[in-house]
C-alpha cells in the first residue's frame, strides 16, 4: 500500500510540474486534482514509447531510475517556476479561511466517499471479466515478460486473433504494470484516485457555472452518489478513467472557446482519453471543434494544441499497423480504416437494419440519460433566445456525438452478430456524456433563474 | 345550486380557508405516506403501483402539502405535536436501519428479506421521508428569503431533485450493501486468494492446473460453451495459466501434453439443456497420469419420506432387505433401483417408495441431505391402475446443499393437468411411486471430477479435432465422401459413444467398415442399427433398403458386397 501511495505521489509531482508549465490559469485545486491522473498518463506513454525499442524499461531497476528522473525534472521545473509554486502553496495554506459550510460539506463528503471506495477497492481488487483477461492481465504480462510478444504469438489461434489484446491502448495496463513491478498489488488505488479527482473537479466546475449553492450542492450530490460512477470507480475497466479525461476535456474546451483561450488543457485531456480508449471516435469531434475555434477566433496557433491528440493517436495507430503486424500476417486490427472499409461495403439490406440499431441505442440512452436530457431541454426551452445562444457549441458537440454513436453502433452491428447482447457496453459508452450533460443542466437552471 | 356556482363556492372556500385545508391535508397525508411505505417495505418497492399508487408521488405530494402548510403561517396544533415526535421516530428508524444493515452485511445479501420479510431499501426511503419532513421548516425559512420570481422556480427544481434523490439513494444503498457485505471477507486475503474467492468456479481448478503443469505445457481445455463459461474461455484460462500454450476446438489446434478435466459443476443445474456435453473430456485418453482434485462423491442421504399414506417405508437398499432408517445413494447406482426408462434426459431416478394410492388428498414430503453442486428434484411415477399407463410428474428441483425438505403438494391436481394437456381421460384409480431425480447419470468418464490428465505422448487423431457430437458427425460425413475410410474409422468409437442411436451415424459407420472390408460383422450391426434408428424419412429407409438387398447367404459369410466404384 505504501508503494502504491508513493507511486501516486510521484505521478502527482510530475503531473503538477507539467500543468504548471503549460497552463498557469488553472486554479491550484484544479491543478492538484488533475496532477496525478495526468502524471500517470504521461509516465505510461513515455514508458510505452521507450519499451518499443527497449523492453527492459519494465524492469524494476529501470523503472526506479525513470521515476527518479521524472521527480528530478519536476523538482527543477518547480524550482524555476517557484513564484507560481509559492502562490499555490499560499492558497493551500489559507484553505481554512475559505472553508465555509458549503465547501466543508463538499470536501467532507468527497473525502469520506473516496475513503470508502478506497477501502472497497483494496478489498475487492481487480476482478471483473475483461479486467482479469485484458487490462490487468496485460499489466501482469508486462511486469513478468517486459513485453507482450509471447502473448501476441500465443493469441494467433484465438477466435478473434490479436484484436482482443490490442483492442485498447496500453495506458491502464502500463499503470498496472508499474504497480506490479514496484511490488504492489493495490492497482485499484489508481481508480480511487480518479474517483477523488473526478468529484473534486466536478464541484469546481459546478461552482463556475452557477451562483446558487443549493442547485450546486444538489446536483453535485447526484453525481457523487451516482451508482454508475460509484460502480465504475470500483472496477478496473477503462470507462471511468476515459470518462474522467474526456468529460473534463470537453467541458474545458467549452470554457476555452467561450473565453477565447488556448485549448491546450482540453487537447491534453482528450489525448489522455485516446491513450485509454482509441476506438471511441468522439475525439474527432473535439479535434474538429478545436480547429474550428482556431479559424473562427482567427488564432491559427491554436491548431498547435492538436499536437498531443495527433501524437497519441498516430503513435498507437502506427504501433498497431507496424509493430504488431510484424508478428503475423493474419492480423485484423480494429482500426478506423477498417471501420471505414466496412462502412463502404454496407449493402441496402444492411442499411434497412439501421432504424433497429438506432432504436436500440436510443432506448439505452433514454433509460440512463433520458431524465437529465429532458430536464436540460425543458430548461433550454424556458430560456430567452439571447440566453440560448451560448448553448450552440455544446449543442453542435452533442448532436455530432450522438450521430457518431448511431453510426458507430450500426458499424458495430455489422461486425458483431451479437451486438445487441452487450447493452452494458453501450451504457458505459454513454457514461462519458453524463457529467457534461449535468454541468450543462446546472448552467441551464442558473440561466433560467437569471431570467426575469 | 348549479355546477358553476358550486365551483365558485369551492374556490371561495379554498381562498378563505386554504391554510386550514393545507394543514388538514398535510396531517392526513403523513399516515397515508407512511402506510404506503410500510406496505411496500413488507412487500417490495413498487408493489402499490399495481393498484395505481406511486409511493414516490404520494411522498412528494405530502411534502408539497407540508410546505404549503408552513407557508400558510397558521400551523395546526397536530402538526406542531407531530414535529415533536418526528425526530424520535427518525432516530428509531435509523437505529433499526443500522442494525438490519449490519446484519445484512454480516449474514449476506437477502438475509433480512428472508428472515424478517423486510425490504431494507424501503426503510431507507422511510428515513428519507422523515428527514425531509423535518427539513420542511428549514426549507420554508430559506425559501421565504428568496425574491418572489425565484421562489416558484426553486420549489419546482427542488421537488424534481427530491424525486430523483429518493430513487438514487435507494439504489446506492443496495449497491453499497452488496459491495460491503463481501469486502469484510475479502480485505484480509492476498491477491491470489481474492481471485480464487471471486472466481471460485474456475480459479480452484486453474490454480490446481497451474501448480501441476510446467510452463511449456500444451493444455487442452473445454470447449467455449456451457457448462464451461469460464474454463471454456481461453482468455480466462490464459489469465491463470500464462505462459502455457492453450488449445481447444475453436481456439487453435495442436497436440496437447495435458488435458483439463472439468465436469462443469456447479453449472449443471443451470445448463440442464446441455446434458449431452457435461463432463470434459468426452473420452478416455491414454493418460500417463491422472490428477483429480479432491474427488467427491455425489451423495444424497434420504432421511425420511412422509406422506398421508400409512407407514410409507423407504425402499431398502438391497431388494428384499429391511428398512434400516436411512438410504445412502453413492455414485455407484448399481444397488439402487434406477428407472431410466421414464426419463427424457436420462437422469437417474432413484425410487424411494413402493406404490401408494394417489388421490386428491395425497401429499408427500421428502427430507434429504443433498451434496453441494447437485440439483435434486422429487418425481412421481404415476400408474393408471385400469390401463397400466404410466406418467412421470417432475417437481421443482432443489439445488441447495445440506438437509432439504421437498414437498410434493397437490400431486393429484398436477396429474389432472397433465392428463388434460395430453387429452387423456381421468380414470378412477391411480398409484404413485415417489422417486428422486438425483442429477445426471450420463456415463461420461469424467463426471463429477475436476483435475488434470497428463498424456504420455502427443496424440493427433482426427477425433481430437472434433468435440461436439454434430461436429464429429459432419467430420465423419466429409471423410466418407472423400473416401478416406481409414481416417473415418478412427472416429467411429468416439461417435459410437456420443450418439449410438443416431441412424445417420450408424449408416456412415456401416459404409466405412464395408468399404474397408474389415469387421464385417460390426458393419452389419451398424447397418441393422441404422435401419432401426433411421429417422430422416420413414417412407424411404435407406439402410433398410440396403439390408433387404443383401443375400442372406452372403451375410452369413460375413462378407458384405462392396459398393461399386
Amino acid at each position: 500500500m505504501i508503494t502504491a501511495c508513493l507511486l501516486l505521489l510521484i505521478s502527482s509531482v510530475i503531473g503538477y510540474a507539467l500543468l504548471l508549465i503549460i497552463h498557469r490559469q488553472l486554479s491550484v485545486w484544479q491543478r492538484l486534482s488533475l496532477s496525478s491522473p495526468i502524471g500517470l498518463s504521461l509516465l505510461s506513454f513515455i514508458i510505452f514509447i521507450i519499451s518499443i525499442t527497449y523492453p527492459e524499461i519494465y524492469s524494476a531497476r529501470q523503472l526506479h531510475w525513470l521515476l527518479l528522473a521524472g521527480v528530478a525534472v519536476s523538482v527543477v521545473t518547480l524550482r524555476v517556476l517557484r513564484k507560481q509554486l509559492l502562490a499555490d502553496l499560499a492558497q493551500i495554506k489559507h484553505i481554512r479561511r475559505k472553508l465555509d459550510l458549503e465547501r466543508s460539506i463538499v470536501l467532507g463528503s468527497i473525502v469520506l466517499t473516496t475513503l470508502f471506495v478506497f477501502v472497497l477497492n483494496a478489498a475487492w481488487g481487480p476482478y471483473d471479466w475483461d479486467v482479469m483477461t485484458l487490462y490487468d492481465f496485460r499489466g501482469r504480462v508486462l511486469a513478468r515478460d517486459h513485453s507482450l510478444d509471447q502473448l501476441l504469438d500465443m493469441s494467433a489461434g484465438d477466435a478473434d486473433r490479436y484484436t482482443y489484446y490490442y483492442s485498447y491502448p496500453m495506458m491502464t495496463s502500463i499503470v498496472h504494470a508499474l504497480y506490479y513491478v514496484l511490488g504492489s498489488t493495490q492497482v485499484m488505488t489508481f481508480y480511487s484516485l480518479i474517483f477523488f479527482s473526478f468529484n473534486s473537479l466536478t464541484y469546481l466546475e459546478l461552482r463556475k457555472v452557477t451562483r446558487h449553492a443549493f442547485i450546486r450542492l444538489a446536483i453535485f450530490g447526484l453525481i457523487l452518489f451516482s451508482p454508475l460512477f460509484f460502480t465504475q470507480a470500483q472496477t478496473a475497466y477503462t470507462n471511468f478513467p476515459y470518462t474522467f479525461f474526456f468529460s473534463f476535456g470537453v467541458l474545458y474546451f467549452f470554457e476555452a472557446f467561450r473565453k477565447q483561450k488556448t485549448p491546450l488543457i482540453p487537447a491534453l485531456l482528450i489525448a489522455c482519453a485516446i491513450w485509454i480508449r482509441y476506438v471511441d471516435p468522439f475525439y474527432y469531434i473535439v479535434a474538429l471543434l478545436i480547429a474550428t475555434q482556431a479559424l473562427v477566433q482567427k488564432k491559427p496557433w491554436f491548431l498547435l494544441c492538436l499536437i498531443p491528440i495527433l501524437v497519441v493517436r498516430q503513435t498507437w495507430a502506427w504501433y498497431l499497423t507496424t509493430y504488431v503486424a510484424i508478428h503475423s500476417t493474419l492480423i485484423q486490427v480494429f482500426t478506423p480504416q477498417s471501420l471505414w472499409h466496412t462502412l463502404t461495403q454496407v449493402s441496402l439490406k444492411q442499411l434497412a437494419d439501421l432504424p433497429g440499431v438506432v432504436w436500440f441505442v436510443m432506448k439505452i440512452y433514454l433509460q440512463h440519460l433520458g431524465g437529465v436530457t429532458a430536464a436540460l431541454l425543458a430548461c433550454l426551452a424556458l430560456l430567452s433566445p439571447a440566453q440560448r445562444r451560448r448553448y450552440w457549441l455544446p449543442a453542435i458537440w452533442f448532436a455530432s456525438t450522438m450521430a457518431m454513436v448511431m453510426v458507430g453502433s450500426f458499424l458495430f452491428s455489422l461486425i458483431y452478430d451479437d451486438w445487441s447482447g452487450i447493452p452494458g457496453s453501450a451504457e458505459r459508452m454513454f457514461s462519458s456524456l453524463i457529467l457534461i450533460l449535468y454541468v450543462m443542466l446546472v448552467q441551464g437552471i442558473d440561466d433560467w433563474f437569471k431570467k426575469t | 345550486m348549479s355546477s358553476a356556482n358550486r365551483v365558485t363556492a369551492v374556490v371561495k372556500l379554498w381562498n378563505t380557508n386554504w391554510s386550514s385545508i393545507c394543514n388538514q391535508l398535510f396531517i392526513y397525508s403523513i399516515p397515508v405516506a407512511y402506510a404506503a411505505l410500510f406496505i411496500e417495505a413488507l412487500r417490495y418497492f413498487g408493489f402499490l403501483k399495481r393498484y395505481g399508487i406511486d409511493v414516490s408521488v404520494v411522498i412528494l405530494l405530502s411534502l408539497a402539502l407540508g410546505l404549503a402548510a408552513f407557508f400558510s403561517k397558521q400551523l395546526h396544533r397536530t402538526v406542531t405535536l407531530l414535529y415533536a415526535f418526528l425526530p424520535l421516530f427518525l432516530m428509531g428508524t435509523m437505529f433499526v436501519l443500522t442494525i438490519l444493515s449490519t446484519t445484512e452485511i454480516h449474514k449476506g445479501i437477502g438475509h433480512v428479506r428472508m428472515e424478517f420479510g423486510i425490504q431494507l431499501s424501503t426503510i431507507v426511503i422511510i428515513a428519507l421521508y422523515t428527514g425531509a419532513l423535518l427539513l420542511l421548516p428549514i426549507a420554508h425559512r430559506q425559501l421565504e428569503r428568496l425574491p418572489q420570481p425565484l421562489l416558484g422556480k426553486t420549489i419546482v427544481v427542488s421537488f424534481l431533485l427530491l424525486y430523483v434523490y429518493f430513487f438514487r439513494i435507494q439504489e446506492m444503498f443496495d449497491l453499497v450493501l452488496a459491495r460491503t457485505s463481501r469486502a469484510e471477507d475479502l480485505i484480509t486475503k492476498t491477491d491470489r486468494e481474492r481471485t480464487g474467492s471471486l472466481w471460485s468456479h474456475a480459479a480452484a481448478l486453474l490454480y490446481f492446473i497451474e501448480k501441476n503443469t510446467p510452463e511449456n505445457a500444451v493444455i487442452l481445455h473445454p470447449i467455449q460453451d456451457n457448462p464451461w463459461p469460464e474454463t471454456g474461455n481461453q482468455y480466462v484460462v490464459r489469465r491463470f495459466l500464462y505462459p502455457r500454450t492453450l488449445i481447444a476446438p475453436e481456439w487453435g489446434k495442436g497436440s496437447p501434453t495435458h488435458i483439463i478435466v472439468d465436469d462443469g459443476s456447479p453449472n449443471h443445474a443451470q445448463y440442464a439443456d446441455k446434458l449431452d456435453r457435461i463432463g470434459w473430456p468426452y473420452e478416455i485418453y491414454p493418460s500417463r497420469d491422472v490428477l483429480l482434485m479432491d474427488p467427491w462423491q455425489k451423495q444424497i442421504k434420504v432421511e425420511s419420506v412422509a406422506s398421508n399414506a400409512e407407514n410409507l417405508p423407504i425402499l431398502p437398499k438391497e431388494a428384499g432387505g429391511t428398512y434400516s432408517g436411512e438410504l445412502t445413494i453413492t455414485k455407484d447406482f448399481d444397488t439402487t433401483t434406477i428407472e431410466t426408462s421414464f426419463t427424457k434426459l436420462e437422469y437417474a431416478l432413484v425410487t424411494l417408495t413402493p406404490a401408494v394410492p394417489l388421490n386428491d388428498q395425497t401429499y408427500f414430503k421428502i427430507t434429504a441431505d443433498i451434496s453441494e453442486g447437485f440439483a435434486t428434484a422429487p418425481v412421481l411415477i404415476v400408474t393408471d391402475e385400469s390401463t397400466q399407463a404410466q406418467y412421470t410428474l417432475y417437481f421443482s428441483a432443489n439445488d441447495k446443499p445440506g438437509m432439504q425438505t421437498m414437498q410434493i403438494e397437490l400431486p393429484y391436481a398436477r396429474l389432472k393437468e397433465l392428463l388434460q394437456a395430453e387429452k387423456q381421460p381421468l380414470n378412477s384409480s391411480y398409484t404413485a411411486v415417489v422417486a428422486l431425480d438425483v442429477g445426471y447419470s450420463k456415463p461420461m468418464p469424467f463426471m463429477y471430477h475436476k483435475g488434470l490428465l497428463t498424456l504420455p505422448t502427443t496424440i493427433n487423431t482426427p477425433s481430437e479435432t472434433c468435440v461436439l457430437p454434430t461436429d464429429c458427425l459432419y467430420q465423419l460425413e466429409d471423410l466418407v465422401y472423400q473416401k478416406n475410410f481409414s481416417q473415418a474409422e478412427l472416429l467411429l468409437p468416439k461417435l459410437h459413444a456420443l450418439m449410438p442411436n443416431n441412424g445417420y451415424f450408424n449408416y456412415l459407420a456401416f459404409i466405412t467398415l464395408r468399404e474397408l472390408g474389415t469387421h464385417q460383422d460390426l458393419a452389419l450391426q451398424y447397418l441393422q442399427q441404422a435401419a432401426h434408428f433411421w429417422s430422416v424419412d420413414p417412407a424411404y429407409n435407406l439402410p433398410r433398403l440396403i439390408l433387404s438387398t443383401y443375400d442372406p447367404e452372403t451375410m452369413r459369410q460375413n462378407n458384405l458386397p462392396k459398393a461399386k466404384p
